[in-house]
C-alpha cells in the first residue's frame, strides 16, 4: 500500500504541471464556450448561445472550406516536400556530396523563423508591386507577373506555399530519420531482385516509412489546423475572406468582436478535430509498439 | 497651465539628482525614490521613457524627474504595454473593472470611447483651464469630454490621414473623388501605379477608407454605440464610398494589388522605387519620405487633405494617444494630468515631432514651422475619430472583408455591405 | 524447428539447360576513398554451374568481390564478364544474379510469399506465373505453411530458407551467397550447409559462396579461392588447397586444427631446427633456411622422436585431437586414434612423417618444392 502511495507521490509534480499547463486552459475554453463571456466583461451566464451564434454564422461554411483546402493542400505538399528533401539529403549523404549540411541548415532555418516573420518574408517576395521579387524574376525570364495575393484563388495557394516553405523542415526531419532507419541492405536486395529506383521507392521506401508517414500526416495536420500567424502576416485572411481559416477566424472573433464565448465554441471544434487526430496518432504508436 | 519653471529650485535639484544618480530614481519599473511612501502606477508604451533611442529616453527621464521633484513623497511604478494594442487595451479595461488596473495609463484614442462608456475614468477637470480645453481640435474635445463637460482624459498627440502626390505628375492637389481618379489616371499614363491605399485585411484599410464615409456625414454607430452604418441614409453613403474605391480599381486608377497592402511601408517603398504616383497615408510618413528619398525626388512630394465627394465635404481619420486616470487619489490624478500635459502634450511632442491636439501649440514650438504642419493643422479641423464603441473593431474587420471582396470582384457592393452589417449585428448581440 | 530436408516431390523447378552462366574476372580492382585497395587485381574463371567458395579472414576483400559481381559496388578497374559479356556498366538489376545476404535482407513489410515473388514480379513475370513458381520453391524449401507469415515472425533458419527461396525462384544466371550461415547456431549451420549443397546438386547454378569459415569452404566448394589482403592467394579444389598450400598463409588458414610451424635450416643430410634438433631431410633440392609446416596427421606417437608432454585432449569420437608441448616445435596438435590410457601430463615422443612435411620460404612464405 505504501509503495502505491509513493508512486503517486512521484507522479504528483508531473500531474500538477500537466494539469496546470494543459488541462486547466482546455477546461477554461470549454467553460467559456458555454458562457456569454467577452474580452470586456466576465461571464454573466451560461448557455448554448455561443455555439448557436458561432456555428450559425453565415461565413462559417466559407471559413471551413478555406480551412479544409488550406489543410489538405498544405499537408500533401508538406509531406511531398519533406520527403523529397529528406531523400535528397540521404542520397547526398551517401555520395558524400558537398553542401548537404548547408541544405539541412537552410531548411531548418526556415523552420525556426516565427510564423509572423515567415508571412512577412513571403509578403515581400510575392508583392505585386512593380518591384516585387518573384514577379520581377518572372518578368526577367519573359513571363507575365502573377497576382499572387490579390486574386482570391492565388492568395490561398500563396498561403499554402508560405506554410509549406516553413513547415517542410519538420516533415523533413521526421522522414530523414525514418529513411535513415531503413536497413540499406533492403535496397541492395531489391536492386539484385531487379527493382528499378522507382520500384525501390514504391516497394521499399514507402512501405518502410509508412509509420512515419502516418504519424507525420497527423502531426502536420494538427499543426496546419492551428496555423494562423503566417496567414495573418501574409494576407490577414484576405482579400475578403479568401484565406481566412478557422484558427484565424477564432482569433478575429475573440480579438475584434471580443466574443470569448463564441470564439471558444469554435475553438472547441478545433480542439475536437485535433483530439481525434491525436487519438489516431496514439493508436498508430501503440500498434507500432506491439509489433 | 502650471509651468515647471514655477519651481526652479526643485527642477534644478532634480536635474542634478538625475545626472548623479539616474539609475536610482529611474529604473525599468519605477520613477522616483524607491522608498517613497506613496505609490501610483502608470501604464505606458515603450516609445518615450523607455525608448530604445538614447536621446529620446534621456529627454523623457529629465522631464519625469523634473515633474516628480514636486512630489518627493511619491513614486511611479511604470508598467509597459506591448505593441498588440487591441489586446492590451481590452485587457486593461478588464483589469480596471476588476479593480486591478493602473492609476494612470496611456489609452489609444480609438479605444477611449470604450473606457468612457465603462465609466472608469476619473475626471481631470481641476487640472486644465477652460482655455486649454477650448483650444483642442473639435474632434479631440468631443473625444475627451463627456456630456457634462468633464475632461476624462487628455489626448496628447494626434495623427491623420492625408493624400500624398508626386507634383511632377499631379501639380494641383485633387479636391474631389473625381479629381483624384483623373489625377491617378494621368500618373498611370506616365507609367506609375496610380493611387495606392490600404485594401488588405488590417485596421489601416478601414481607417483610411472611413473618411470617404464620414465626409458625407455618415455614422458608424449611434449614441449608444449600436451599429447603424447600413441603416437609412448611412447605407447610401456607404455604397457611395464603396463604389468610389471600386471605381478607382475598375478604372485602373488604382492597381488591383491594393487588396494585398497591409502596411504603410508599402507606400514609402513605392515612392522610393519611383513607381507610385499618389497614395493615401499617415502624416508621419512625410518625415519618413524625407529620410528615405533623395532630396530632388523628395522635393516632388507634397501632401494635401483627403479629397471628398465635393470640394467642401472633407474628412480625415485621426488617431493618436490619450492619457487618463483610473485612480481615486486626487494627487495621483493630478500627477497623471500633469504628466499628460507638461511632459507629453507639449514639449514631448515638440521633441518627437508628433502632432499636438491644439491649434495654438503649433505656433509655440519651432518644430512645427514646416509648411506640412500648416496642412496638417488645417486638415485636422475636419478630423474624425473612430467611434470608441466596443463594436468598432468588428465593424473595422467586416469593412476590411467587404472592401477585399468588392475590390477583388468576389462580391457586389450591396451584397458585401449586407453581409458585413449582418455579421456586425450578430457580433453586437454577443457583446 | 523442423529442418529435415526431403527430396523434392516434383520434378526440378527448371528444366532448361544450362542453368548457370560462366563468370570471368579480369584484373578486378576496387579502391575505396581511403586505405589500400579492398580488391587489388584479381583474376578468376568459373565454369557454368560451378560452386566456388571465396574464403579468407575478414577484410581480405572477399565480400567486396562478391558485391562487385552482384553490381552493388562499382569496379575501379578491370572487367567482370557474365556469360562472356562484360557487365561492369550494368546495374545490379540488369545482371540477373541472385544473392543471399548475411542478415537475410528479407523485406519486413512483405509476407514470405511476397518476398519470394518480388524478384519475379520486378522482372515482369505475370502474377499467375510468379504464384506458381513461388509455390514450387516453397514446396522445395518446406515453406508452404509459412507463406503468409511476416519475416518478423520467423526463426533464423526459416528466414534463411526464405532468403534462399527468393534467390532460387528466379533461376538466376549467378547465385551469390554472402556469409549466409554466420548468424545461425552451429547445429543449424551444419544442416543448412547440407541443404545448400543439395540444392546446388538438384538445381545446378554457377554459385559463389563467401565465408570466413574454412570448414564451409572445404566441405562445400568445387573449387576454393583463398583470398588475402585483396588478392587471391590460391585457387584449387579443397584437397589441392589442403595438400599443397602455395603459401604459409593458405596452410595456416585452411585445416583444423592448424598446421604447426617451425623455422630451421635444410642441408644435404638434415633439417636442423632452431633449438638444434635434427630431423631427416625431406626430398627437395632446396637448401638453406626454411619454415617447416606439419599438419596434425603428419605426426604420430612413437618410441623415438621429439620429446613431448601432453597438455590436453579433445576426444571427437572417431578420433582424438591431442595438444602436445614440445621444446622443438612449441605446442603441437596431433591427430590420434582414441587412446583411453592417455591423460594430460603424460610424456612421450612425437615422430614427424617428413614425407608429409610442408616447406615454406621463411622470407616470402611461398611454398618450396
Amino acid at each position: 500500500m505504501t509503495g502505491d502511495r509513493r508512486i503517486w507521490l512521484w507522479f504528483t509534480p508531473v500531474l500538477l504541471v500537466l494539469g496546470g499547463v494543459f488541462l486547466i486552459p482546455v477546461a477554461d475554453v470549454i467553460r467559456f464556450s458555454f458562457s456569454d463571456a467577452t474580452l470586456l466583461r466576465p461571464v454573466t451566464g451560461y448557455g448554448l448561445d455561443g455555439y448557436a451564434s458561432a456555428y450559425g454564422d453565415d461565413s462559417l461554411p466559407v471559413i471551413l472550406r478555406n480551412t479544409g483546402l488550406f489543410t489538405l493542400l498544405s499537408v500533401v505538399s508538406l509531406q511531398a516536400m519533406g520527403l523529397a528533401i529528406a531523400l535528397l539529403l540521404v542520397r547526398g549523404d551517401r555520395r558524400g556530396l558537398w553542401g548537404m549540411g548547408l541544405l539541412r541548415t537552410i531548411v531548418l532555418a526556415a523552420w525556426v523563423i516565427p510564423g509572423i516573420a515567415n508571412g512577412l518574408i513571403w509578403q515581400m517576395l510575392l508583392s505585386e508591386a512593380p518591384f516585387g521579387a518573384v514577379n520581377s524574376l518572372l518578368r526577367l525570364i519573359g513571363l507575365a507577373p502573377v497576382a499572387w495575393l490579390s486574386d482570391p484563388g492565388n492568395a490561398m495557394l500563396s498561403a499554402v506555399i508560405a506554410n509549406v516553405w516553413q513547415g517542410s523542415a519538420f516533415s523533413m526531419i521526421v522522414f530523414y530519420a525514418a529513411r535513415r532507419a531503413v536497413d540499406p541492405v533492403l535496397y541492395e536486395a531489391a536492386a539484385v531482385d531487379g527493382a528499378s529506383p522507382t520500384a525501390q521507392f514504391l516497394f521499399i521506401t514507402i512501405p518502410q516509412m509508412r509509420g512515419a508517414i502516418l504519424v507525420n500526416t497527423i502531426l502536420v495536420t494538427i499543426q496546419t489546423l492551428n496555423t494562423f500567424d503566417t496567414i495573418l502576416a501574409l494576407t490577414g485572411g484576405g482579400p475578403g475572406r479568401a484565406t481566412e481559416v478557422l484558427s484565424l477566424n477564432i482569433f478575429n472573433r475573440v480579438f475584434y468582436s471580443y466574443d470569448l464565448g463564441g470564439g471558444s465554441a469554435l475553438a472547441v471544434l478545433l480542439l475536437a478535430i485535433s483530439m481525434m487526430l491525436t487519438l489516431v496518432y496514439l493508436a498508430v504508436l501503440m500498434r507500432k509498439g506491439t509489433r | 497651465m502650471r509651468h515647471t519653471l514655477a519651481y526652479p529650485l526643485s527642477a534644478a535639484l532634480a536635474l542634478t539628482a538625475s545626472a548623479a544618480l539616474p539609475q536610482d530614481l529611474i529604473t525599468r519599473d519605477r520613477v522616483g525614490p524607491a522608498d517613497a511612501p506613496n505609490v501610483m502606477t502608470f501604464r505606458l508604451t515603450a516609445f518615450d521613457l523607455y525608448s530604445s533611442d538614447d536621446a529620446t529616453r534621456e529627454f523623457f527621464e529629465q522631464k519625469f524627474l523634473a515633474l516628480m521633484a514636486d512630489y518627493p513623497d511619491w513614486r511611479i511604478e511604470t508598467q509597459l504595454q506591448t505593441d498588440n494594442i487591441g489586446q492590451e487595451q481590452a485587457r486593461m479595461l478588464e483589469q480596471v473593472r476588476a479593480g486591478r488596473g493602473p492609476d494612470c495609463a496611456m489609452i489609444d484614442s480609438s479605444q477611449l470611447g470604450l473606457f468612457k462608456s465603462a465609466g472608469v475614468l476619473s475626471p481631470m477637470n481641476a487640472h486644465f483651464t477652460q482655455a486649454q480645453i477650448d483650444d483642442l481640435f473639435p474632434f479631440v474635445r468631443d473625444g475627451v469630454t463627456d456630456a457634462e463637460g468633464n475632461v476624462l482624459a487628455w489626448w496628447w498627440f494626434t495623427s491623420l490621414q492625408v493624400l500624398y502626390r508626386d507634383t511632377s505628375l499631379v501639380p494641383d492637389a485633387p479636391a474631389t473623388w473625381d479629381d483624384l481618379q483623373a489625377a491617378a489616371l494621368t500618373t498611370v499614363a506616365a507609367g506609375r501605379e496610380g493611387v495606392l491605399f490600404n485594401g488588405g485585411r488590417w485596421e489601416g484599410t478601414a481607417f483610411d477608407w472611413l473618411p470617404t464615409f464620414w465626409a458625407q456625414g455618415g455614422e458608424l454607430v449611434d449614441a449608444e454605440g449600436r451599429p447603424v452604418f447600413n441603416e437609412g441614409d448611412n447605407r447610401d453613403k456607404m455604397l457611395a464610398a464603396i463604389n468610389y474605391y471600386k471605381g478607382l480599381v475598375d478604372s485602373g486608377a488604382a492597381p488591383s494589388r491594393v487588396t494585398t497592402i497591409i502596411n504603410y511601408d508599402e507606400f514609402n517603398a513605392a515612392a522610393a522605387a519611383g513607381t507610385a504616383g499618389m497614395f493615401i497615408g499617415g502624416n508621419w510618413q512625410f518625415a519618413q519620405l524625407r529620410g528615405t528619398l533623395p532630396a530632388d525626388q523628395f522635393a516632388n512630394w507634397e501632401l494635401s487633405e483627403l479629397p471628398g465627394p465635393t470640394a467642401d465635404q472633407r474628412a480625415t481619420g485621426t488617431g493618436g494617444w490619450t492619457i487618463g486616470a483610473f485612480s481615486d487619489d486626487p494627487t495621483a490624478v493630478e500627477i497623471c494630468a500633469r504628466m499628460a500635459y507638461e511632459i507629453y502634450a507639449t514639449e514631448g511632442n515638440a521633441f518627437q515631432g508628433l502632432l499636438p491636439t491644439s491649434a495654438s501649440l503649433y505656433d509655440a514650438y519651432d518644430t512645427f514651422d514646416g509648411p506640412e504642419y500648416d496642412a496638417f493643422a488645417e486638415a485636422l479641423v475636419n478630423g474624425v475619430a473612430r467611434p470608441g464603441a466596443a463594436i468598432y473593431p468588428e465593424i473595422s474587420n467586416q469593412l476590411q472583408i467587404l472592401l477585399g471582396d468588392v475590390l477583388s470582384g468576389a462580391a457586389t457592393p450591396e451584397d458585401a455591405l449586407d453581409a458585413a452589417a449582418a455579421a456586425v449585428d450578430a457580433a453586437y448581440e454577443r457583446l | 524447428m523442423n529442418v529435415t530436408i526431403q527430396a523434392p516431390q516434383t520434378a526440378p523447378m527448371h528444366d532448361k539447360t544450362p542453368q548457370g552462366a560462366t563468370l570471368r574476372l579480369r584484373d578486378l580492382v576496387k579502391r575505396f576513398a581511403s586505405g589500400p585497395p579492398a580488391v587489388a587485381g584479381i583474376n578468376l574463371d568459373m565454369a557454368a554451374d560451378e560452386f566456388v567458395v571465396l574464403v579468407g579472414p575478414s577484410g581480405c576483400g572477399k565480400s567486396t568481390t562478391l558485391r562487385l559481381i552482384a553490381g552493388l559496388e562499382t569496379a575501379t578497374s578491370g572487367d567482370i564478364e557474365i556469360a562472356g559479356k562484360r557487365v561492369n556498366d550494368q546495374g545490379a538489376a540488369q545482371r540477373d544474379v541472385a544473392m543471399v545476404f548475411q542478415n537475410y535482407a528479407l523485406y519486413p513489410h512483405m509476407t514470405v510469399a511476397q518476398n519470394i515473388a518480388f524478384g519475379l514480379r520486378r522482372r515482369g513475370v505475370s502474377r499467375a506465373e510468379a504464384k506458381a513458381a513461388v509455390a514450387e520453391a516453397a514446396r522445395a524449401l518446406e515453406l508452404t505453411d509459412l507463406m503468409h507469415r511476416m519475416p518478423g515472425d520467423l526463426s533464423g533458419g526459416q528466414k534463411q530458407r526464405v532468403a534462399m527461396g527468393r534467390a532460387i525462384v528466379r533461376n538466376p544466371r549467378l547465385f551469390l551467397f554472402d556469409e549466409p550461415l554466420s548468424n545461425l547456431d552451429a547445429r543449424l549451420r551444419l544442416t543448412m550447409r547440407t541443404e545448400i549443397k543439395r540444392m546446388h546438386a538438384r538445381v545446378p547454378t554457377t554459385t559463389i559462396y563467401v565465408t570466413h569459415d574454412q570448414t564451409e569452404a572445404m566441405t562445400m566448394a568445387d573449387r576454393v579461392v583463398v583470398m588475402n589482403a585483396g588478392r587471391i592467394e590460391q585457387i584449387g579444389t579443397p584437397m589441392e588447397i589442403y595438400n599443397t598450400p602455395v603459401s604459409r598463409f593458405v596452410a595456416e588458414f585452411i585445416g583444423a586444427p592448424a598446421m604447426t610451424f617451425a623455422d630451421g635450416v635444410l642441408t644435404d643430410t638434415a633439417l636442423t631446427l632452431g633449438n638444434g634438433l635434427r630431423l631427416p631431410a625431406p626430398a627437395t633440392p632446396h637448401r638453406g633456411p626454411v619454415t617447416l609446416g606439419l599438419r596434425p596427421e603428419a605426426l604420430r606417437l612413437a618410441s623415438t622422436g621429439l620429446p613431448a608432454r601432453l597438455e590436453l585432449l579433445e576426444p571427437l569420437g572417431a578420433e582424438t585431437l591431442a595438444l602436445w608441448q614440445t621444446d622443438a616445435l612449441g605446442p603441437v596438435w596431433v591427430r590420434l586414434n582414441p587412446r583411453p590410457d592417455l591423460r594430460p601430463g603424460a610424456t612421450g615422443c612425437l615422430q614427424p612423417d617428413m614425407t608429409r612435411a610442408h616447406l615454406f620460404d621463411p622470407q616470402t612464405g611461398q611454398r618450396l618444392t
